[in-house]
């Protein structure tokens, strides 16, 4: 991504988002205001300026709700240009160059029950029922990602709904993840984030650079096994989705957050082997040894490209 | 049976309207005006300078073809602007010269990156139904640029992140601020990925190559136009006992073709018996073929049969130019595949799993061998090689 795309939203999320010294993060002000029951009331972050802006101010019968997420490797908090020790079964040394991922279909839970969260469409970070969560700054080796970040998933739900879990998908729909590349709207339009050999987008890119290592180790996860339709110009279908879902228990929107650990998706990677076959790191190969390595932790079976619900162990409540 | 095939295989797509007249635009004529545009009936038609009975290309209906647009595309295509750190260009591994291949075994990338497979020729590109050399979700022209310019497993151009520095580039040239503006008049911020991609597609659309001296045979009534020993290449490549035109037939030689009167739209992919790994019908990594994309064994080192027109400034041949002449070639396919003896890749090609039906194997004599080398060299098309309008227009202005 790049200023130009973003410059006229965020310059009005930073008059709403209370002047932090970074106007770019969208966490700013987020779930400041939380009340009983996870619910949250007030503008915590959505100060987003899109057509189709909701009245997240919880007129209606709906409340506004903002679901803080945040990046840690081996429980510390990720930022560029730091280094962070421990890494897979290695116990290695490294800098992460990325730390984007796409989530959907985000869902609260309350026993049976479950209220999917209707998302501010801001024009830039969310659009339909994706979100792109953010968590580099293009500094250090983050040099091909984005000032701008986003730690939040914001929108609406019902007044008053209790729940006390939360559930999403890791990755893109495949309705929007086809769309043309060149033309899509944010935040379908990051190069850094394009997967145009299966015609979709990484749903996760999150690289590394081990101490020592001469090649990066790449995780980038998307659907793969995808059949195109020439008379159409489109994805016709992927055999492998590679869409996880994430179901985590004891979630308050108001007093927790999600944590994403990159350690804990490479817990069975030994960084100071060479590349066991297939792109280095994994590139969503089926065939690929760390790929196998890394779907366990993510709760995807990868013979299938399905998810497994409950198997992940990379996101936590805290 | 052998006319039969020749007709259907070599001339069909081409049948009524080319036996009405000569091949008129055919000839290299380096110092033809531009195309044109011509509106009737509501519809725009652009002029791609076809000879007659020559089908167009499909064009996407959003993004129609314009002088504009493609002159447009000429400049972003030969522009070093176009990787990041401004060393090469589309053109850097498509050489006019060379029928728009580089004359590697395989490429390399703007950071040196080697990528695994050679550069593939361009020529009549706007009809084939699938890009690159194996990728079944590639058919699009416009989404094709997009891989070159963005990947990074190999890195090409290196635009990963920085679509926006690519974007200022350009638009701090004066000579783009006429050429966008000119193409995309309705736009109102003409720079933009997507014009990029749509002018460079649109400028692909015209690397057209129809004026060899084997089209001004078959096609422009010029009798004279093959000599005899490529007449009877001819008759050996469209024979049953070669094959060859199964996957390399039809106008553009290649059975992944497409026009704009095509009703129902192929996509061919073929395992010619290069590798055998192990004797598990395996290709080596990563060049695996359409598996590396599907994950199905059965896809296992299919790829798609490239076209022959100006095959012999192409060498080396096969996805991973590990055949250098075209002798080499014949030999591969007279021998239904390739046994490699020794080394990580050994293993007997001739007996893949997935081998193409039609690598059966052939004899040839020294005479007929020389014959079908004549008939492949007779599809150079020097009008595509020297056309001042696919040429590098920041030194040819």
């Amino acid at each position: 991504m790049n200023g130009k795309v973003l410059a006229p939203l965020l310059s009005a999320l930073v008059l709403v988002a209370c002047g932090g010294e970074d106007g770019t993060d969208t966490t700013a002000s987020s779930s400041s205001t939380g009340a009983a029951g996870g619910t949250t009331a007030g503008t915590g972050g959505a100060g987003g300026s899109g057509p189709a802006a909701s009245t997240s101010t919880g007129g209606g019968g709906s409340e506004a709700i903002t679901l803080t997420f945040a990046a840690e490797v081996g429980g510390q908090p990720f930022a560029c240009g730091t280094s962070f020790d421990g890494l897979g079964a290695s116990k290695s040394k490294a800098e992460l160059l990325d730390f984007r991922l796409y989530v959907h279909d985000v869902r609260l839970l309350d026993g049976k029950d479950e209220v999917p969260v209707t998302l501010e469409q801001d024009g830039v970070w969310q659009l339909e029922k994706l979100a792109l969560l953010d968590f580099e700054d293009k500094k250090g080796k983050c040099a091909n990602g984005t000032t701008e970040k986003n730690l939040t998933v914001r929108g609406t739900i019902p007044a008053g709904v209790k729940y006390d879990g939360v559930r999403f998908k890791l990755g893109v729909p495949f309705e929007l993840n086809h769309s043309d590349a060149s033309t899509a709207p944010s935040p379908l339009n990051l190069s850094g984030l394009f997967w145009n050999w299966q015609g979709g987008r990484k749903f996760l890119r999150i690289d590394a650079m081990a101490e020592g290592a001469m090649k990066a180790f790449n995780l980038h996860v998307g659907s793969t096994g995808c059949d195109g339709d020439p008379a159409s110009g489109g994805v016709t279908a992927c055999t492998s989705p590679n869409v996880a879902t994430i179901e985590l228990a004891g979630f308050d929107a108001a007093k927790n957050t999600i944590v994403v650990d990159y350690a804990a998706m490479v817990a069975a990677v030994d960084f100071a082997k060479p590349d066991g076959g297939g792109a280095s790191g994994c590139m969503g190969g089926k065939t690929d040894p760390e790929c196998a390595q890394i779907f366990d932790k993510l709760g995807i079976d990868i013979a299938t490209g399905s998810p497994k619900v409950g198997a992940q162990t990379a996101f936590k409540v805290k | 049976m052998r006319d039969l095939h020749r007709d259907v295989n070599g001339r069909r797509a081409l049948t009524v309207a080319l036996a009405i007249g000569a091949l008129a635009a055919c000839g290299g004529d380096s110092t033809e005006p531009p195309p044109t545009t011509t509106t009737s009936g509501g519809g725009t038609t652009f002029d791609f300078g076809l000879p007659p009975g020559v089908p167009k290309p499909r064009v996407p209906a959003d993004n129609p073809m314009t002088p504009e647009k493609v002159e447009l595309g000429r400049h972003l295509f030969h522009d070093t602007r176009l990787s990041l750190n401004e060393t090469q260009s589309c053109a850097s591994c498509h050489l006019q010269g060379k029928a728009f291949t580089d004359g590697r075994a395989t490429s390399v990338g703007s950071t040196g990156d080697a990528t695994p497979r050679g550069s593939m020729s361009l020529a009549n590109v706007g009809y084939l139904t699938t890009l690159t050399w194996a990728n079944p979700v590639l058919v699009a022209l416009e989404d094709q640029a997009l891989v070159p310019m963005f990947g990074e497993d190999p890195v090409e151009l290196g635009l990963s992140g920085n679509e926006q520095t690519l974007l200022d580039r350009l638009a701090a040239d004066p000579r783009y601020a006429t050429l966008f503006a000119a193409a995309y008049p309705d736009e109102a911020e003409p720079f933009s990925l997507a014009s990029v991609v749509r002018a460079i597609a649109s400028f692909e659309r015209t690397i057209l190559s129809f004026s060899s001296p084997y089209d001004r045979y078959a096609y422009g009534g010029d009798p004279d136009a093959l000599d005899a020993s490529a007449k009877r290449g001819r008759d050996l490549f469209f024979s049953e006992e070669l094959e060859c035109f199964h996957c390399h037939g039809g106008f553009n030689f290649s059975d992944s073709t497409a026009h704009d009167g095509t009703a129902i739209i192929e996509t061919m992919f073929h395992n010619t018996g290069l590798y055998n790994v192990g004797g598990t019908g395996a290709y080596p990594e990563p060049n695996t073929g359409v598996f590396a994309i599907t994950g199905l064994a059965s896809d296992m080192g299919r790829f798609r049969a490239p076209t022959l027109r100006n095959v012999a400034l192409t060498a080396p041949y096969m996805h991973d130019g590990s055949m250098a002449t075209l002798d080499e070639v014949l030999d591969h396919y007279a021998a239904g595949g390739r046994n490699v003896a020794s080394g990580p890749n050994a293993g007997d090609g001739r007996l893949n799993p997935n081998k193409s039906e039609f690598l059966h194997g052939f004899a040839l004599t020294q005479t007929q061998r020389a014959d079908v080398i004549a008939f492949l060299e007779s599809l150079t098309d020097t009008d595509l090689t020297e056309r001042k309008r696919l040429s590098d227009p920041w030194t040819t202005p």
